[in-house]
């Protein structure tokens, strides 16, 4: 298990680096760069004024040269200084994560909360109107965008509950309802359009777990219907939904993008569309990193816990 | 000559014939559908109404008027209104700048309705060959392709489409081709897997042995074995593509007004005026959930019937 946990761990590397590289690369094609998006309002700056920007911020080498520094800063724990923030990186991200991780961690617990008792009934009722009434939810929550769902939030919420995003971040410590009122709508938003994909998954695995001979035989020796579906069938299908985990997170990570520039929350999400939009290098890069680097580990996660929830399983 | 018109005729007959037989098999085929899969054929109808619709605003045919005029005096008119001067009619009344909602509504459509065409033809088919030879050819050549693939799919599909549209510059075009590039990889995967359990069949093992070339058996062969996964592939790309479309629109880095397009009419005027006039949000939301909605829907009942081992009791 240890050395499929480190194999795993090694061969994430060469997924990272042609991320990086990929991405470096899309991010200089372009014409222009930061210089030239901040001066362009700009009028009658020198030339060489900006040659000497460039230089201060490492952009008059070739793009290969500038990936090989970053690298190297990357494995020194220097990831660079945020052009637009003036910041380092480091500090830009370490700030944004845990606002998107307490984010997406209540959008995952409410989807799950949704997504297992609607796919269980949609599976035991098959091709009945629970099942079609079930899935017409799960499908819906894919189909409505969660732009839309998030903006009736906002409206309705404002309307009948006076309800409005507190605009800067409130720590659960200090202030817990504000924390609440700040995060609950949206991972309520989030976490239903995730609970879509699971409550499907989970109708698939759970009509296949109750066509297994176990089921039967529990059924043959006169068990209660519920003991079969709740004790038999519905444990084992639990199985592959701790993949469902893994399904989300990314999931998650797009729709927080989203989610979090209606809701204006200022977690990895809004930093990186303004990071985006503002072409700041080495923070797009550093959070693409981030977020490439949180779904590989939550992947080998969900692997392991796979193969322990599942002594069948066995990784080597 | 006599004989030759003889046969033609007969053969046309023939076909006549056999016209009804056909089309009655078809018949026969929708009841069944409609008779046990009411909701994916009741999609199945409606993804295919939108896409009439988009045609029908291509040929120009059925957009009652012009959707990017402004008529200042007719702005935010409600539902089944006549314009001030009297010479157009709202049926769905007119957002902020007096266009007509309805006319709006229908050129989105072409809009969506193209996009997703566009993606699903250059991705399925371009990541369709890509996992064909990954799977066929194996060794080096797929560990590599499958490492890249796993490494553009794990990041989310939306956060790298809002990178490369922010390099190519806002614009429904940068949009597609975002859009299009980033769905190559979930048909070379799925296409991929469907490869490998159907080359160890016998009939490819047959295959090779009289001697076909590894081009014959992968496109004449295997290709024709895996296309019921691809079908269902289809409509699952159409669906990403559509609301990836309306997102990069919210986003303000999609479609740039005047154009129609769902996802920016909701962003703009519809979040503006949403206290007052919802219509101008709900319009188009509801316009969007109702075409991936159905997508998904078809999609979900064509992966039904073609799985045997989900087919109900």
């Amino acid at each position: 298990m240890h050395r499929y946990i480190i194999r795993r761990l090694v061969f994430m590397i060469p997924t990272i680096l042609v991320i990086t590289i990929v991405t470096f690369g899309l991010l200089r094609i372009m014409p222009g760069d930061f210089i030239v998006a901040q001066m362009a309002e700009a009028r009658g700056v020198d030339e060489k004024q900006l040659d000497i920007w460039r230089k201060e911020l490492g952009l008059d080498v070739p793009a290969p040269v500038q990936y090989v520094r970053w690298l190297g800063g990357i494995v020194t724990g220097d990831w660079g200084t945020s052009f637009w923030q003036n910041k380092p990186v480091t500090s830009v991200i370490a700030k944004a994560l845990p606002i998107s991780f307490e984010l997406g961690f209540l959008a995952a617990v409410i989807g799950l909360i949704i997504a297992i008792p609607v796919g269980v009934a949609s599976a035991i009722y098959q091709d009945s109107w629970i099942d079609y009434v079930g899935r017409s939810i799960s499908i819906a929550g894919i189909s409505v965008p969660n732009f839309f769902l998030a903006t009736l939030v906002i409206i309705y919420g404002a309307v009948w509950l006076g309800w409005f995003p507190p605009m800067t971040y409130q720590n659960p410590f200090e202030n817990p309802w504000g924390n609440i009122q700040q995060f609950v709508p949206g991972a309520i938003v989030l976490g239903t359009s995730a609970s879509a994909s699971n409550m499907r998954m989970i109708r698939t695995t759970m009509l296949e777990a109750m066509r297994e001979d176990y089921v039967r035989t529990a059924r043959a020796k006169g068990l209660a219907e519920m003991s079969v579906i709740y004790k038999h069938a519905f444990r084992n299908a639990l199985i592959p939904v701790v993949t469902l985990l893994g399904f989300q997170i990314a999931g998650i990570i797009g729709g927080s993008v989203i989610v979090e520039t209606v809701f204006s929350i200022n977690g990895i999400g809004r930093t990186y569309i303004d990071a985006v939009t503002q072409r700041d290098y080495p923070l797009v890069q550093g959070i693409l990193l981030i977020l490439v680097t949180v779904t590989l580990l939550s992947n080998l996660l969900v692997d392991v816990s796979y193969s322990w929830l599942d002594p069948r399983i066995r990784y080597s | 000559m006599a004989a030759t018109q003889g046969t033609l005729a007969d053969g046309l007959a023939g076909q006549l014939r056999e016209e009804p037989g056909r089309v009655s098999r078809w018949l026969k085929w929708t009841a069944w559908f409609f008779r046990h899969k009411p909701l994916g054929a009741i999609s199945a109808t409606l993804t295919l109404f939108v896409f009439a619709v988009a045609i029908g605003a291509w040929t120009g045919w059925i957009v009652p008027q012009d959707p990017i005029k402004v008529n200042g005096i007719d702005r935010l008119s409600s539902f089944f209104t006549e314009s001030v001067r009297g010479d157009k009619f709202y049926v769905l009344g007119t957002d902020d700048l007096g266009r007509d909602m309805l006319s709006r509504l229908i050129k989105g459509a072409q809009i969506s309705v193209f996009f997703a065409i566009g993606v699903s033809l250059i991705s399925i088919p371009i990541g369709g060959v890509i996992g064909l030879i990954s799977a066929y050819a194996g060794g080096k050549f797929d560990l590599v392709v499958q490492r890249v693939i796993d490494a553009i799919q794990t990041v989310p599909f939306l956060v790298l489409a809002i990178a490369i549209v922010s390099i190519l510059g806002p614009g429904i075009w940068q949009g597609f081709w975002a859009v299009a590039i980033l769905s190559i990889p979930r048909p070379a995967r799925v296409i991929r897997g469907s490869v490998l359990s159907a080359k160890e069949n016998v009939w490819a093992e047959a295959a090779r042995t009289i001697g076909a070339t590894d081009r014959r058996i992968m496109f004449r062969h295997i290709l024709p074995n895996v296309l019921a996964p691809m079908i269902v592939l289809a409509t699952f790309v159409l669906a990403v593509a559509v609301i990836t479309e309306a997102s990069l629109s919210f986003l303000g880095i999609g479609a740039q007004p005047p154009t129609p397009s769902w996802g920016a009419m909701l962003t703009g005027s519809g979040r503006l005026y949403f206290e007052t006039h919802p219509r101008l949000a709900f319009l188009p939301g509801i316009a969007i959930s109702v075409l991936v909605f159905s997508t998904n829907m078809f999609g979900d009942a064509l992966r039904d019937i073609l799985d045997p081992r989900l087919r109900g009791r």
